[in-house]
């Protein structure tokens, strides 16, 4: 027996126990108090299942805010003492159980029958996504056998922000193809793949058209081993279509000379044309990233070829990306740097996937719940005020309020300090004999 | 490893507990938190489906579970205050006559 499930057992047994004392035991608090348990158990449990954002809000919420307004409800009321528990409906015991006894019955027959050991949990669909780095293509459509997948993708950039710009696709073979945004003509096919269920792959395009190395595209799986606890998963790609580059760590330092190049920390030696390298760094303060020319054997050169354009830093559960890319301006093409910094797609059950799918698919829902529980509070202002607020008849409706200081110092000096209300009492005030 | 078959019958078996207890018990205040027991046990099945089926769905509907309860008992501790104040009684077997 694994450790789950004895947990399970343990758990469930307690969870079982206090629920059934809760609805047994006479005095109200005893049955607050065992219900509190039943609640942490119920967390507990949800921590068996993977949801560990919600065990905390059930702690927080239920077990905490709600119950103690049961409490404090119960003790306001005096309700903990236990009165005779009539029994004016005397068929309803056996009714009860009958239907309990029926409802787990019908329960089993659903199991069994119902063939719940025969629906095997669907794949996920596989997720993609295309960063555009062909400097021939400044805006480019892609296309998925033929079909327009992402459009207006500019240089140096991703498909859409959604879902850490990843899309759903249907699983299987495919044709990438480019094309000019809105324009006519047939997309320029740049190669194939294979997505399977569960895959999040990143395409990225690069080459140019007439040179050595034509219009192409990089396939960069997700993986999941470089993401750490306090890091972010950095791919490295060169894409420059020239020669093998390293990458050196310049700090915080904006210019980094070429005679410092050397020196300087290495992170990547020896990256050849359309290799991309992955690691996972930790988490880091304002980084600047200098790719430097690298000799045969693959020693980093003093040669600078580019720099990431402004500073950055590894974010937490981010995936970097950083390309050595070639950008066009007019006829002459120039090394670039694109940094491409995306979140990483969430794990079941997180906070921050239950936060990405309530804000997505669930926001109208969400604020529907708000206005509910704004509803909610002002109801229950509505239903505790009591009627008999108002002041009995008889009785001077203005209240009685001390002489403020202010006043008092007045009356004694014959000076008006401060101009009273009209709620307080007025005070002689002697009119002011002039200045 | 658990299967979802168990926390199934788990998750009925608390919702009949919370049912029990509000059909048979007279306290206005605990029939609200048998009340809360069931919302809780049906809280269970949602969260196990998810977890079967790997879909977050689950996860969000628990959540609005989570909230429309504190909604509930704001709504419901109010009325139970005023009920208290006008008949001096919670006991829902002297509450079930609707006259004056």
């Amino acid at each position: 027996m694994s450790i789950e499930v004895v947990l399970f057992i343990v758990i469930g047994l307690v969870a079982l126990f206090s629920a059934g004392m809760m609805v047994v035991v006479t005095n109200a608090v005893h049955s607050a108090l065992y219900l509190i348990l039943n609640f942490a158990c119920v967390a507990f449990l949800y921590l068996l299942l993977d949801a560990p954002f919600l065990a905390l809000v059930q702690v927080a919420v239920y077990a905490g805010a709600i119950m103690v307004l049961f409490l404090f409800v119960i003790m306001l009321l005096g309700a903990e003492r236990t009165f005779r528990e009539m029994r004016q409906f005397k068929w309803l015991a056996p009714l009860t159980l009958t239907l309990s006894i029926s409802f787990f019955i019908v329960l089993f027959l659903v199991m069994d029958r119902g063939g719940m050991d025969d629906l095997t949990v669907p794949p996920d669909a596989p997720m993609l996504r295309v960063v555009n780095t062909t400097p021939d293509f400044v805006e480019a459509d892609f296309f998925l056998n033929g079909e327009l997948f992402a459009e207006g993708v500019p240089f140096g950039g991703t498909t859409d922000r959604h879902n850490a710009h990843f899309r759903e696709v249907e699983p299987g073979d495919y044709t990438l193809g480019i094309a000019q945004a809105g324009g006519e003509g047939r997309p320029l096919p740049l190669g194939t793949f294979s997505i399977a269920p569960d895959e999040a792959l990143t395409l990225l395009t690069y080459g140019i058209i007439g040179s050595g190395i034509n219009p192409t595209f990089l396939t960069i799986p997700e993986d999941i081993n470089y993401y750490t606890e306090s890091g972010g998963r950095t791919v490295i790609v060169n894409a420059f279509a020239d020669q093998p580059v390293s990458v050196v760590d310049a700090g915080s330092n904006r210019r980094l000379e070429s005679g410092e190049a050397a020196n300087a920390p290495l992170i990547v030696a020896g990256l050849g044309v359309g290799e991309a390298t992955e690691m996972a760094l930790e988490r880091t303060g304002n980084r600047n990233w200098v790719f430097v020319d690298t000799a045969a054997d693959g020693t980093p050169t003093d040669r600078i070829i580019g720099r990431t354009d402004q500073a950055f830093n590894i974010q937490q559960g981010h995936t970097n990306l950083f390309i050595l890319a070639r950008d066009r301006d007019g006829d002459t093409l120039t090394p670039v740097v694109v940094t491409v910094q995306t979140r990483t797609l969430p794990q079941f059950g997180s906070a921050e996937a239950i936060g990405q799918t309530l804000f997505t698919d669930y926001l109208l829902p969400f604020q529907l719940v708000a206005v509910l529980l704004l509803a909610a509070m002002v109801g229950a202002i509505v239903l505790t005020q009591r009627a008999d607020i108002k002041p009995k008849p008889g009785r001077p409706t203005r209240r009685k309020v001390s002489r403020p200081l202010t006043s008092v110092i007045a009356a004694q000096t014959g000076h008006s300090i401060a101009a009273s209300d009209d709620d307080e009492p007025q005070v002689e005030v002697p009119p002011a004999t002039g200045d | 490893m658990v299967e979802v078959e168990a926390f199934i019958v788990l998750s009925a078996a608390l919702f009949i507990l919370g049912a029990m207890g509000v059909v048979l018990r007279r306290n206005a205040i605990l029939v609200f938190m048998s009340v809360e027991l069931m919302l809780n046990a049906a809280n269970l099945a949602l969260v196990a489906f998810a977890w079967h089926w790997g879909g977050m769905d689950g996860h969000i509907f628990v959540f609005f579970v989570i909230t429309v309860a504190a909604a509930e008992v704001a709504v419901g501790l109010a009325l139970i205050v005023a009920i208290f104040r006008s008949r001096q009684s919670i006991n829902i077997d002297e509450l079930h006559l609707m006259e004056g």
